[in-house]
């Protein structure tokens, strides 16, 4: 049970109004300021900031939203554009320099899993310090310190020092406090990748658990499934200042729009289409191309529709059992693989003569969701022997439908037929109900 | 409860900040009790010495200046009761000071990078490193009622009192560990200047040697607020008449006026102190 039991939706439980953190570049100015600060601060005589001293530069730029219980906001945007910071305004640890930020209720911050626990102690003294840390008080403590444990699944570990642990065990520790504290709002800055895919699963459930409780939740991430699953809003923060705001999916869209951009300025420099010649050039790769239906080179290929990726190469001499390697990643921060192909797998290697060549992967309805991806793509013999690879291919992929709600495309038909013609699976026909 | 977070000072609304220091203050005790438990149990369980570490740096320094005063080195004069005992007690009393000198900016620099990411009552922290040196205090006074024990020095019912008054001295020491803070904090200067200023302070307090009758050194161990405090916590616990209760107590007062001034201003400056720290 949380203790916000007795909100009402629909009246903000957090608000932050035209909030602006400004740094300095330059550590000695910055202890400088920080001290003229403490003095203005002690005095009375600080006030909202004017503008920016030398070296200084805004980390979060008049930025403004409301968050009701329950609901979801994510915070987007590249390293370094205020996220983190606008999570520590609004926790509370740092002090704006404009605007205000109001709310109500217990406030929990899950950031850095495990901060303060200390190496020597055991796992349980270590989980009642913590707790401790996060605000409970002496009974709550008492109450769910084996809730918190039984959650970590920690066992008989749990009376030894923590310096015995894995580090995924410290880390499920850490999230199982967190989310034992009974907030009202949640502060989340990208910890959702604790332990392994089963003990995730159980953190988001646990998410979602205290989401329909009516914690309200903000969340710091670059990993786009847990923004389009989680959130109901998302904010997008570039360079401190507040990009765009709305439904997940068209905020995450214009997020990876500017990425790309910037991405494909960044791979101007780093040509990453070069391909690195690591078998002293006896099989290279010379081009990558991505084809449509009709086999003509497109920049994006089109979600559900036929596709190709096609890869030109030139053998010094014969290969024989040449196998194409496709590992597909979103190209946003942290993504993970989305696609991780080998046609040895698919149990096809070919024979390259002495030349110019091509050899295709194609795809007969393209599965991928609109995103920019980036594939490295690679030539192999058995025994994982790389003749060449290209790093970062980069490609687009658009819809033609919606497909924000989707992770991937599910080719499909629809049917309907009467409820008389349905045979059911113990091989009766239609009538039932 | 709503909770409104705004650039203004804090100190323009001094009843809201007082109210929520006191709110802060009584909620943290648990806390307060975790991170002391966390801190004696951290401090002791990689030591096969243990709680002994806290009686070998006095009866070390002890040592010393024994050895050098029987050996002539230093020119000790003349003290109420043996030497070796004043020296003891002395450097017991001192040491006290000089953990509760270090404990503000220690305290907040062990809990640095959580200060960056938590925030929670800073003043809880601080509690839990100043009630460590008044713990450590407690196992010191021990070997002081030892050294009485051993000489055979008379004892009174101001005995009694030496526990309150020694705490005088952990009082005296975080006010002025509090002032240095706030800078301290920011600049690396002032945690190294610190031994040193503490050095020369025991020089100026009649620590090693008994106050001097005349001169300029006199004029010193005189105006240091630190030599009426050791002189009347030594003056209790061996049953000598105490030679300036009125100066002792205004010392008290002001310390306690301090801590409090100290106590606030590190609350106001730790979101500054945040910002510049890792995490």
């Amino acid at each position: 049970m949380t203790g916000g039991s007795e909100r009402e939706k629909g009246w903000p439980i957090l608000s932050v109004r035209n909030v602006s953190k400004k740094f300095a570049r330059d550590l000695r100015l910055s202890m400088t300021y920080g001290l003229i600060d403490i003095v203005k601060e002690v005095s009375g005589l600080r006030g909202p900031a004017r503008g920016l001293r030398r070296s200084e530069f805004w980390a979060v730029k008049d930025v403004s939203f409301e968050l009701c219980p329950g609901e979801t906001i994510a915070v987007i945007g590249r390293n370094g554009s205020g996220k983190s910071t606008l999570l520590k305004l609004i926790a509370g640890v740092l002090k704006p320099d404009q605007g205000c930020i109001t709310h109500g209720g217990r406030l929990s911050v899950l950031v850095s899993l495990g901060a303060g626990f200390n190496p020597l102690l055991t796992g349980r003294e270590n989980v009642v310090t913590n707790l401790a840390l996060l605000g409970l008080s002496r009974r709550e403590i008492r109450e769910r310190v084996d809730e918190v444990i039984r959650f970590a699944e920690i066992g008989e570990a749990i009376d030894a020092p923590l310096q015995a642990y894995s580090s995924g065990m410290a880390a499920r520790l850490g999230f199982a406090c967190a989310v034992h504290t009974s907030p009202d709002i949640l502060l989340i800055d990208e910890i959702l990748s604790v332990g392994d895919a089963r003990f995730r699963s159980k953190c988001y459930r646990k998410l979602h658990d205290l989401r329909r409780a009516g914690v309200a939740t903000v969340l710091v991430t670059h990993n786009t499934n847990a923004v389009l699953t989680m959130a109901d809003r998302a904010i997008y923060l570039d360079r401190g200042r507040m990009i765009a705001d709305g439904d997940p999916a068209t905020v995450l869209a214009r997020y990876e729009e500017d990425l790309i951009a910037c991405r494909e300025e960044e791979s101007r420099a780093d040509s990453p289409r070069t391909s690195s010649g690591m078998s002293g050039g006896v099989l290279t790769i010379e081009g990558i191309e991505l084809l449509d239906r009709w086999a003509r080179p497109v920049d994006a290929a089109v979600c559900g529709e036929p596709a190709t990726l096609a890869v030109r190469y030139r053998a010094l001499r014969r290969a024989n059992g040449v196998g194409l390697g496709v590992i597909v990643r979103e190209l946003t921060e942290d993504s993970d693989v989305v696609l991780n192909l080998h046609s040895e797998r698919d149990g096809r290697l070919f024979e390259i003569e002495t030349g110019c060549g091509r050899i295709e992967v194609r795809f007969p309805a393209l599965g991928l969701r609109p995103r920019v991806y980036s594939a490295r793509v690679y030539l192999s013999a058995p025994g994982l022997y790389v003749y060449d690879l290209v790093d970062s291919y980069r490609f687009r992929v658009v819809a033609r439908e919606t497909m924000s709600q989707n992770l991937y495309f599910q080719p499909r038909e629809w049917h309907a037929s009467p409820l008389s013609d349905v045979e059911w699976p113990d091989g009766s026909v239609g009538g039932r109900v | 409860m709503e909770t409104v977070l705004t650039p203004e000072s804090s100190v323009r609304q001094p009843d809201r900040l007082l109210r929520s220091m006191a709110r802060d203050v009584a909620a943290s005790s648990v806390l307060f009790r975790q991170l002391l438990l966390r801190n004696l149990r951290y401090g002791y369980r990689q030591s096969l010495l243990g709680v002994t570490w806290a009686f070998i740096p006095p009866v070390a320094i002890a040592g010393a200046f024994v050895l050098m005063g029987r050996s002539k080195v230093l020119s000790v004069g003349t003290t109420s009761i043996p030497y070796p005992a004043y020296v003891t007690i002395s450097v017991i009393l001192w040491q006290t000071f000089a953990e509760a000198v270090n404990a503000p900016i220690g305290a907040v620099a062990e809990s640095r990078s959580l200060l960056a990411r938590l925030n929670f009552p800073c003043e809880a922290v601080l509690f839990a490193k100043v009630a460590e040196v008044g713990l450590n205090l407690v196992v010191k006074l021990a070997l002081v009622g030892a050294v009485i024990w051993w000489y055979s020095l008379p004892v009174g019912w101001t005995v009694a009192l030496v526990p309150p008054a020694a705490t005088s001295l952990i009082l005296f020491g975080t006010f002025v560990g509090m002032i240095l803070a706030p800078v301290g904090l920011l600049y690396r200067d002032i945690p190294r200047a610190i031994p040193i200023l503490l050095l020369f302070w025991m020089f100026v307090t009649p620590v090693v040697v008994p106050v001097p009758e005349h001169g300029l050194f006199a004029s010193l161990v005189r105006l240091n607020p630190l030599s009426v405090l050791v002189v009347t916590v030594r003056e209790l616990a061996t049953a000598q008449r105490v030679s300036s209760i009125g100066t002792f107590l205004v010392v008290v007062a002001v310390s306690l006026v301090g801590n409090t001034l100290g106590l606030i201003t590190m609350r106001l400056a730790m979101p500054y102190v945040a910002e510049r720290a890792s995490g």
